[in-house]
């Protein structure tokens, strides 16, 4: 304003363009970093996808559709996508359900619910490779805990690590007891009694029953929204609990498509079809997100 | 409706209204969230114990809570294996910096998209959260080749300024932002970017701005505080 000429017009024109350019200058260097860093590799992988190339060789060769037409014809290919959703709908689903009940404890004014809440961040903060270390031990299928609470009850315990059938159920589990118990603690403020704070205690309650929950649910849908879209993106890009755990195996069951991406890259130094996975990938977690914003948040209240 | 508009959200819905039932029913709820704690303690404290165990004694059945010797040995192996310290230094310095670019970042972008006006705020929104659609698999290679191209292998900002992005808090931000409650949602205007710029000179009002005396608090009637959400499309609701 320290150029606001005698002209009355100028300063106010600048003065009704401050905001947009305010706007522009808040997200700049977001923008730009996220342009540089995730779109540019994004497109570059889209490229990738056209060409045969073993990551290492200068020569790329140009393949056009084959890598697509390769994948959609490939039962594995098929039997992965269906591992991702499985593994999705399971973990996003338990998880939300988790996370509601959590949440909605942590909202009664129950004694130690503070020391309740900084124990159940505890797996947040300790990352994925970790936690899937310690559960290998824990359903370790001879001297785990999981196997020894199994005897206790005179069952005995499946195989988890090489029954196709029980790996899968074993990673959902462990996959959804670091994430579930996050929604409620991440989100939710140390306890003060205000509107403001019950608005975003029980974090992921919008769509449960109970009037309670109903009188609230407008208050609890940004948040509910925000935790669907962003737990769906990331249980379909789970990789470092799968990685450590089963690798992908027994027989492919626990394989994923962010897995594929992975081993079909940087171990099969298949950079093509890795990038084809990817591309797939990416289409279908923009398809989802876009129904979510689209239809979803049209019902969300923003107060 | 009724009766259950007085039930506290704990399981025993069938119990709601009956007076006597509620200690029941936050013994309930103490047992169910001392059994949320234990199963994220109990493999923790497996891992504590475990770690001052001998390999042997990992592989024993029963499963021995306390060692039978405390091997403290295992910490002083495990950090002298490898360069600890080096490793814990460029931990830190790459958590402090990162984290706090994405905290400016996330906070920047968020008030932007929801206090500031500017033509498709959604395609932008957009922009923003798609990037947690883009698999980590996806960014390694291209990424490396860029910093590598800009002679930041093996340094600091090599690690930090690709992460500095931030999408989830962005959006967590956003989210945040829109939920409070409309009387808070004006900042006072010491504190607001918008606001301060609104406040220049004039007493034209900011743009888009139609400004509503009745709810506005006294700094807002000459025109000098934007009520929250410029031009949020999202905001009409009430």
């Amino acid at each position: 304003m320290a150029h606001a000429a005698p002209h009355p017009a100028a300063p106010r024109r600048f003065q009704r363009l401050l905001p947009y350019l305010l706007f522009l200058l808040f997200i700049a260097p977001n923008i730009t970093l996220l342009i540089l860093f995730t779109y540019r590799p994004l497109v570059e992988s889209i490229r990738l996808s056209f060409y045969d190339w073993d990551l290492i060789s200068p020569q790329k060769t140009w393949v056009g559709f084959e890598n697509y037409s390769d994948y959609f014809t490939d039962p594995t290919s098929r039997y992965i996508i269906r591992n991702t959703l499985v593994f999705t709908a399971a973990t996003v689903g338990t998880t939300m359900a988790i996370g509601l009940g959590l949440a909605l404890l942590l909202n009664l004014r129950l004694r130690g619910r503070n020391a309740a809440r900084t124990v159940l961040f505890a797996p947040y903060v300790l990352g994925g490779a970790a936690i899937g270390i310690i559960w290998l031990f824990i359903f370790d299928p001879r001297f785990g805990l999981v196997s020894a609470l199994l005897g206790r009850l005179g069952l005995p315990s499946p195989n988890w690590y090489n029954d196709p059938n029980w790996a899968m159920p074993m990673v959902i589990i462990v996959y959804t007891g670091r994430t579930s118990a996050t929604p409620p603690s991440s989100t939710s403020p140390a306890s003060k009694p205000s509107p403001a704070n019950f608005t975003k205690l029980p974090a992921s309650t919008a769509r449960a029953p109970g009037a309670l929950l109903a009188r609230h649910a407008p208050q609890l849908s940004p948040m509910t929204f925000f935790l669907l879209v962003t737990t769906m993106l990331s249980s379909m890009q789970a990789f470092d609990i799968i990685s450590v755990m089963t690798a992908g195996g027994p027989l492919d069951a626990t394989k994923t498509m962010v897995y594929q991406v992975y081993e079909e890259a940087f171990v099969r130094f298949r950079v093509g079809d890795a990038s084809t996975v990817a591309t797939v990938l990416f289409f279908i977690l923009l398809g989802v997100t876009l129904l979510q914003v689209r239809f979803l948040e049209r019902r969300v209240n923003y107060g | 409706m009724t009766t259950s508009e007085l039930s506290l959200p704990a399981r025993p819905r069938r119990l709601a209204g009956i007076r006597a039932a509620l200690p029941l029913r936050t013994l309930a709820a103490y047992a169910a969230l001392a059994l949320a704690v234990l199963v994220i303690v109990l493999p923790l404290a497996w891992m504590l114990t475990a770690s001052l165990k001998t390999r042997q004694e990992i592989y024993t059945l029963p499963v021995s809570w306390i060692p039978e010797t405390f091997r403290w040995e295992n910490y002083r192996q495990a950090w002298t294996a490898v360069p600890f310290e080096r490793f814990f230094i460029n931990s830190v310095i790459t958590t402090v910096a990162g984290s706090g670019l994405e905290l400016i970042n996330g906070v920047l972008t968020a008030y932007a998209l929801v206090f500031l006006p500017f033509p498709k705020k959604n395609l932008i929104f957009l922009l923003v959260i798609a990037a947690l659609m883009v698999p980590f698999q996806v960014t390694i290679i291209p990424n490396y080749v860029l910093v590598a191209e800009l002679g930041w292998v093996n340094t600091y900002q090599g690690i930090v300024i690709p992460g500095a992005a931030v999408a989830f808090g962005a959006f967590l931000m956003r989210q945040q932002f829109l939920s409070l409650p409309a009387t808070s949602s004006k900042p006072p205007a010491s504190t607001a970017p918008a606001t301060s710029a609104c406040s220049g000179a004039s007493s034209s009002p900011c743009p888009g701005q139609p400004s509503s005396p009745s709810r506005s608090s006294p700094s807002s009637r000459n025109g000098t505080t934007t009520s929250g959400r410029c031009s949020s499309p999202t905001t009409t609701g009430t």
